[in-house]
């Protein structure tokens, strides 16, 4: 029962994008020049090639981001079960959440937020 | 042998996502096409979580695996490599020789594991439900996870302010000297 | 649900990741491609937790526990060995192990 669904289900979604694409090969007229084949940005012809060296404020950007996702996955379960466990849970995620914290105050402090 | 399930046929073509994607990661020539095909490795991976029905664990793996890690490789690809750059090829001997040495790992493996003797489970399935995965990361009793929960909190600190120290040094010191 | 596939074919499955990790640890050269194999065979080892845990263990979840922790312990190690090739790079402009042979001495 339920497989037979899945696989009407996966067939449909696989005709479907079929059946878009081959249809807008069917009937789009075909064309080619060479401003066609060119990056499109904003109708600004862009500078130098898209692999150019990237600042290490990406880099530090990207790292906070990872560690406030890790925080972001352990705050789910935990405020599913808040509720019923109670002020333990609460006492719990308070000290986690005051250990991350620290974390992001020491990134404010070093001026590692700060764009340069 | 009989006809194949629809599950099976779900578990395999993951399967063969994953085993071609892995070889693909480790032979490619292009630094970041590599990374791409490591981020397929991951996201079979998730898969495979769905299917044993650890549905958190599969979303963890996307959420830190998928959207975080292979993000901060993907950026480090940036900060450090050239203009199409590519990897200059190994010489045949080393290359025989590592390819060598995981076959018989490989193999060793396989034969260890297709011989052994694992004794199916009688008790029911997991209940892998979020309820379920919170309630046990918060208790401090027997089966709870809370210490470990916490340590976590503490490894991530650490990993922040060494990031930052190791990252950040040199332009901060060049930009102005006696800041510190 | 899900009775048809046995606890060997899952094993396979990582195994053959593990190893391709194996070779790639061995055979390159650049700092980030060798973080990337070390994550493909945390990955392999994690879905051997994950394996270990349904198919034998079921009762407490401690394998997914584990490999929870593993995923969340990753994250910062990657983190880190990133910023330390980061600072290679700056150091020596290249993250080729070859040219970064200065500490061997």
């Amino acid at each position: 029962m339920t497989s037979g669904l899945l696989i009407t289900f996966f067939i449909t979604a696989i005709v479907l994008v079929a059946a878009g694409i081959l249809a807008a090969w069917l009937l789009a007229p075909s064309s080619f020049n060479k401003q066609k084949s060119q990056p499109y940005e904003c109708g600004i012809p862009t500078k130098g090639t898209s692999w150019m060296q990237f600042n290490v404020g990406y880099y530090l950007f990207a790292l906070l981001f990872l560690i406030f996702d890790v925080e972001t996955v352990f705050l789910f379960p935990w405020a599913v079960v808040m509720k019923t466990i109670g002020m333990t849970a609460f006492v719990e995620i308070l000290i986690f959440f005051v250990i991350i914290v620290l974390g992001l105050a020491y990134a404010w402090k070093k001026q590692a937020l700060k764009w340069q | 042998m009989m006809s194949i399930t629809f599950h099976q046929a779900v578990f395999y073509f993951f399967s063969a996502i994953i085993v071609i994607f892995s070889i693909l990661t480790v032979t490619s020539k292009r630094i970041l096409r590599a990374a791409t095909f490591l981020l397929f490795v991951l996201l079979g991976t998730a898969a495979f979580y769905f299917i044993l029905n650890y549905a958190f664990m599969g979303a963890l793996q996307i959420t830190l695996y998928a959207g975080g890690i292979v993000v901060l490789i993907i950026f480090s690809i940036l900060l450090t490599s050239h203009v199409g750059e590519r990897f200059e090829p190994i010489g045949w001997g080393k290359m025989i020789a590592s390819a060598l040495v995981s076959l018989i790992g490989a193999g060793f493996t396989l034969y260890v594991l297709l011989n052994a003797d694992f004794i199916p489970t009688q008790a029911p399935l997991p209940d892998a439900s979020v309820k379920n995965i919170g309630t046990a990361l918060l208790s401090y009793e027997r089966n709870g996870f809370v210490l470990p929960f916490e340590v976590v909190s503490l490894l991530l600190l650490a990993a922040i302010v060494g990031a930052i120290v190791i990252a950040r040094k040199e332009p901060h010191d060049t930009e102005n000297p006696n800041n510190e | 649900m899900w009775q048809d596939i046995t606890l060997q074919d899952v094993l396979i499955v990582s195994t053959l990741m593990f190893f391709s990790g194996v070779y790639g640890f061995l055979t390159r050269r650049n700092l980030i491609t060798m973080l990337m194999s070390v994550e493909l065979m945390l990955n392999a080892v994690n879905i051997n937790f994950v394996a270990f845990n349904y198919f034998l263990h079921p009762e407490n979840m401690h394998g997914m526990f584990f490999a929870l922790f593993v995923v969340v312990i990753a994250a910062a190690e990657a983190s880190v060995a990133i910023a330390i090739i980061i600072g290679i790079y700056r150091r020596f402009k290249s993250i080729n192990i070859e040219d970064v042979s200065n500490m061997k001495y």
